[in-house]
């Protein structure tokens, strides 16, 4: 059967509108989505045939308008203004429609076709009010299709209402907000001089071009100052800005915004009946306890602490139900392949180092759960609250919060790209570069095999929780000090919505569980794999003939020496050395720079290739346990060497591309992750030694 | 004259006008605090951010920011 056409459709919202919901729903794609606002920071595609047509769904990030303030509302707006969609979707939560319908009049003026999804109709009906959709559909000037995305209904039909709009099926008429008559006339004056000159790119809708104008955008005006004879008609839209100020006493952005909501609350009176006024009372009465002065920080330790205990308590006998398992495949590929090159490389490069990896599948997954448990629940966003006085101390603002809660068990990539909501560059150069800080999913393993090789089980979680507790320091006096001595300036303005909590679902939980853990898996066999066959391979590379009377475990240890991995670690020694680290222990940092959990993949390798005899073979817990050269004290300065130093590859290159892209800011970076890694180790290893730790 | 932070639990205010930037304005604006806008205030704990209610939603917002939206109290 043949396609009748293809389509592009773009999905626009405010965050916590279920606009992530209904993409997933719509393009059964898996992907992220979170009950806290930027989730979705870059746009994400997804495919859907339906009644013969290829549908690309486009999901834009969560804006609240198309003013270009911010990174992500840039993105929504370019894409829909240069990229011309055939639809945008938008999907505004109907609980809360007038707030949520102002980025409806701004995609109207751009004459975008507009399909009005209005989700979480449910809420509505079940708090006894009623939305007439023929009716505001036609006040609106859009088709208007109920929807409610997080039990997958009217999906169907939004479809359907996407397809009969294409097909011209459906009208959908100009939308004509009433600016008044003061500003109309000085909107049909700059349309009618944008009309006359020539050169204005056709993406633009000239009446967009002139109310954008007035509210004095400076992404516009800069369009308008490149076309022939734009600079005289800026000086036009800045006589008319100076003539509606002093008529109005007010800006003229503060009257055109007050012209949309005008707008909408005409088509909210005249469609929506209100028998009852809205309450969140639960919500409400968890806000006032969960947000208290007092009870607020305490609560938020005690929520993190939660996190761990059932983190670590529970995952505890499968990790090493698993370890055990790794350890005994370990075991028969040693036996089951004679000795050699190929015995070395499955037991020692791919076992050894993989194995060591995936043994803390168990503990990431249930991380994960707590962590989204926590993200859909909606406390997210309270906790940035509460943060906000503390951050606000330090240079940032609670806002700055979200890319460091991604980060921490997530990945930095995402978190880094989560600054992309806050307003200020500043800011967000300062949080790009403590968002790395955090502990990843990635260093999560690094950090689980140390602290359950050298602290006793009890003590596990709450040495991890320290540790977790180190990260935000760190994170917190590193922002200090950027904007103190680096990034001068006042910081931008805290505001955010604090969506209602809902309860997650359990298919919820287990999705994004599973999405995040699929994920790590991948990486385990892909990246960390390939890594791990080349650090095996640096470890057996150049083969050294063993001198005579030399026995297997001086041969063994002089081999990995001088192989090339060796001869780099020896070459790195003396500035780990003052670390309390070896040779052995550079290798395996410098190899973590390609992704973080290629350290324990690296320590697996090379315990595993200097057992010489495989029956002894024991898992690299166990191994480091034994080897006389590590003790507590040495693996929490290692630990905290782990904590600070560079971002892995990745999130180096992400931290390019979103600082400008800078090449100064990145070396930057470099620098001063390294520096501080090296001297917190240092104070840490020879701190403790001074005060009688250590060996 | 009263600023938001001025304003105790439970009251409701009128928002005279944003005494910032152009871009702390635009941001409260669309997220509904805009002159002779009626806010009401949720949880005002005298220091570090506070929570309103605008327009069917919760926001909370930076005590500094807060301090620039001068209302009248009713």
């Amino acid at each position: 059967m043949g396609l009748k056409g293809r389509l592009m459709v773009a999905l626009a919202g405010n965050p916590n509108s279920g606009k992530s919901t209904i993409f997933n729903n719509l393009t059964g794609a898996r992907q992220h989505v979170g009950n806290y606002p930027g989730v979705t920071v870059e746009k994400k595609e997804g495919r859907v045939v339906y009644r013969d047509y290829e549908i690309t769904l486009v999901d834009l990030p969560g804006t609240y308008s198309l003013s270009a303030n911010s990174e992500d509302e840039m993105v929504a707006r370019d894409f829909i203004v240069n990229e011309k969609p055939d639809i945008v979707v938008h999907i505004a939560d109907a609980s809360n429609l007038e707030r949520n319908l102002y980025l409806y009049t701004q995609l109207k003026e751009l004459e975008t076709p507009v399909v009005l999804a209005m989700n979480m109709s449910d809420i509505v009906e079940r708090r006894g009010s009623h939305i007439d959709y023929g009716k505001i559909s036609g006040l609106l000037g859009s088709p208007v299709i109920p929807t409610v995305g997080n039990k997958n209904r009217g999906m169907k039909e939004l479809l359907d209402c996407i397809v009969d709009f294409y097909e011209g099926k459906l009208e959908g008429g100009k939308t004509a907000i009433d600016y008044g008559e003061e500003i109309g006339l000085e909107l049909s004056k700059l349309n009618g001089l944008l009309g006359r000159s020539s050169g204005i790119p056709a993406e633009y809708p000239l009446k967009w071009l002139a109310v954008k104008m007035l509210e004095n955008d400076a992404w516009v005006n800069k369009i308008v100052a490149q076309i022939p004879g734009g600079p005289a008609i800026l000086l036009e839209a800045e006589k008319s800005r100076v003539h509606l100020k002093k008529h109005f006493s007010d800006d003229p952005e503060v009257i055109i915004a007050d012209r949309r909501y005008g707008f909408i609350s005409g088509v909210c009176a005249g469609a929506q009946s209100r028998t009852a006024e809205e309450r969140h009372e639960l919500s409400d009465k968890i806000d006032k306890i969960v947000l208290n002065r007092f009870l607020g920080l305490p609560i938020f330790a005690a929520v993190m602490y939660a996190i761990f205990k059932f983190t670590f308590t529970f995952s505890e006998p499968a990790v090493a139900w698993l370890e055990n398992l790794i350890g005994k495949l370990g075991e028969f590929a040693s036996a089951a392949i004679p000795e050699g090159l190929t015995r070395s490389f499955v037991a020692d490069g791919i076992i050894g180092g993989v194995g060591g990896v995936l043994g803390f599948f168990p503990l990431v997954l249930f991380m994960f759960f707590a962590i989204a448990f926590f993200e859909d629940s909606g406390y997210m966003a309270r906790a940035a609250f509460v943060m906000d006085r503390i951050m606000h101390k330090f240079g940032l603002h609670g806002k700055s919060f979200l890319p460091l809660m991604i980060s921490t068990n997530g990945c930095a990539v995402p978190g880094i790209m989560a600054s992309r909501t806050l307003d200020n560059k500043r800011d967000r150069l300062i949080t790009m570069m403590v968002t790395p800080f955090m502990i990843c999913g990635a260093k999560l393993p690094i950090f689980a095999l140390f602290i359950g090789a050298f602290f006793p089980s009890e003590e596990g979680a709450n040495m991890m929780f320290l540790m977790y507790g180190l990260s935000v320091v760190i994170a917190l006096i590193s922002a200090w000090a950027l904007k103190k001595f680096v990034f001068k300036g006042e910081s931008s303005h805290f505001v955010m919505e604090l969506p209602p909590y809902r309860v997650p679902t359990i298919q919820g939980l287990l999705l994004k569980m599973w999405e995040r853990g699929w994920l790590y898996l991948k990486k385990a066999g892909t990246i960390i794999l390939l890594i791990s066959i080349i650090i095996w391979a640096g470890f057996t590379f150049p083969e050294i003939q063993p001198g005579d009377g030399m026995s297997e475990e001086a041969a063994a240890s002089a081999q990995m020496e001088q192989s090339f991995a060796g001869r780099a670690g020896k070459f790195v020694e003396p500035a780990v050395r003052p670390l309390g680290m070896d040779w052995r222990d550079g290798v395996a940092l410098m190899a973590g720079v390609a992704a973080k959990e290629v350290v324990v993949s690296t320590l697996g390798t090379i315990y595993s290739l200097g057992e010489v005899d495989p029956e002894e073979a024991e898992p690299l817990k166990a191994a480091l346990q034994n080897d006389p050269s590590w003790n507590p004290l040495k693996a929490l300065a290692f630990l905290v060497f782990c904590l600070i130093y560079l971002p892995c590859f990745v999130a180096m290159a992400v931290f390019y591309r979103e600082s400008g892209p800078s090449l100064k800011w990145t070396l930057f970076l470099i620098f001063w992750t390294t520096v501080l890694a090296w001297s917190g180790a240092f104070i840490v290893y020879q701190g403790g030694r001074l005060l009688g730790f250590g060996g | 004259m009263k600023n938001l932070c001025d304003v105790r639990d439970g009251e409701e205010a009128a928002v005279l006008f944003i005494h910032g930037g152009r871009m702390a304005q635009q941001r409260l604006v669309e997220l509904g605090i805009l002159p002779g806008e009626r806010v009401r205030m949720f949880h005002n704990s005298g220091a570090g951010p506070l929570t309103v209610r605008v327009k069917g939603s919760k926001l909370s917002i930076g005590h500094g920011l807060a301090q620039k939206i001068i209302v009248r109290e009713e």
